[in-house]
């Protein structure tokens, strides 16, 4: 099914810039997930989480625009919604070190 | 404050604040190593991170993005956010004008400044604010 034809999923438009990892676009357009780790591992409570700008990707940034059917955290800074391990919907691909949600990438952007 | 050791804190910490700041500040405002992050899976920008225990007692995970050049300030659950951010602004002098968001049903104390204030190093100099008008002084009563 492509993404012209696939419904958008419940919460978005979200975005993610890639500026600074110009391979992750077509690893999520491809993929149809964002992963997720935990944010360093200077004290021992860190647990992974998947991390987007909140609304649509902005002009003139390199990056992908999605939607998804998972709950952002409610404890979330709005601006920079978050998906933690153990919080309904969020896949566990190896406990406490990867998790993934899965999106419906709405714009994409590559660097020119 | 003092750095933490990473197994002074087993749980998980909570968005409570996020404030505006250069890395200046950061580094002035908060003296402790930072550990420097850029996977892209792990943060949302090049991040520097650090956990920290202020004089009071409390833990504060700390992460400041490079491009966005905003500190996100988390706690943990069981500590109550308005007492947190009362023990935080005792040590650390934001402004309250750079505090960009607060968790629903947080305070600010009422002792955060307003806005930076820089003291003139001249004798008798005025105070002034770095954004707005000057301070005035009430003249003396004779």
């Amino acid at each position: 099914m492509s993404g012209e034809t696939r419904r958008k999923g419940r919460f978005g438009p979200f975005h993610r810039r890639s500026e600074h990892n110009p391979a992750e676009n077509e690893r999520i357009v491809s993929s149809g997930v964002i992963w997720g780790r935990p944010p360093g591992n200077f004290f021992a409570g860190l647990i992974p989480c998947v991390k987007a700008w909140d609304g649509p990707l902005p002009d003139g940034f390199v990056g992908i625009e999605f939607f998804t059917d998972i709950e952002p955290d409610p404890w979330s800074v709005p601006k920079a919604p978050e998906w933690s391990q153990g919080r309904p919907g969020v896949i566990v691909l190896e406990k406490n070190e990867l998790v993934a949600i899965p999106v419906v990438v709405t714009m994409r952007r590559d660097a020119e | 404050m003092r750095a933490a050791q990473p197994d002074e804190l087993c749980e998980n910490a909570f968005p409570v604040m996020t404030a505006r700041m250069s890395e200046t500040e950061l580094e002035k405002w908060f003296p402790v190593p930072f550990q420097d992050i850029t996977d892209p899976w792990a943060v949302l920008e090049p991040t520097r991170g650090a956990l920290v225990k202020l004089n009071s007692g409390e833990y504060v995970v700390l992460y400041w993005g490079g491009d966005s050049q905003e500190l996100t300030v988390r706690i943990p659950a069981k500590v109550d956010a308005s007492e947190f951010l009362a023990s935080f602004f005792r040590e650390v002098p934001v402004p309250r004008s750079r505090v960009s968001w607060r968790r629903p049903g947080t305070h600010l104390p009422r002792n955060v400044a307003a806005k930076d204030i820089a003291i003139s190093s001249r004798r008798n100099g005025r105070a002034s604010v770095r954004s707005g008008k000057p301070i005035q002084r009430r003249p003396r009563k004779s």
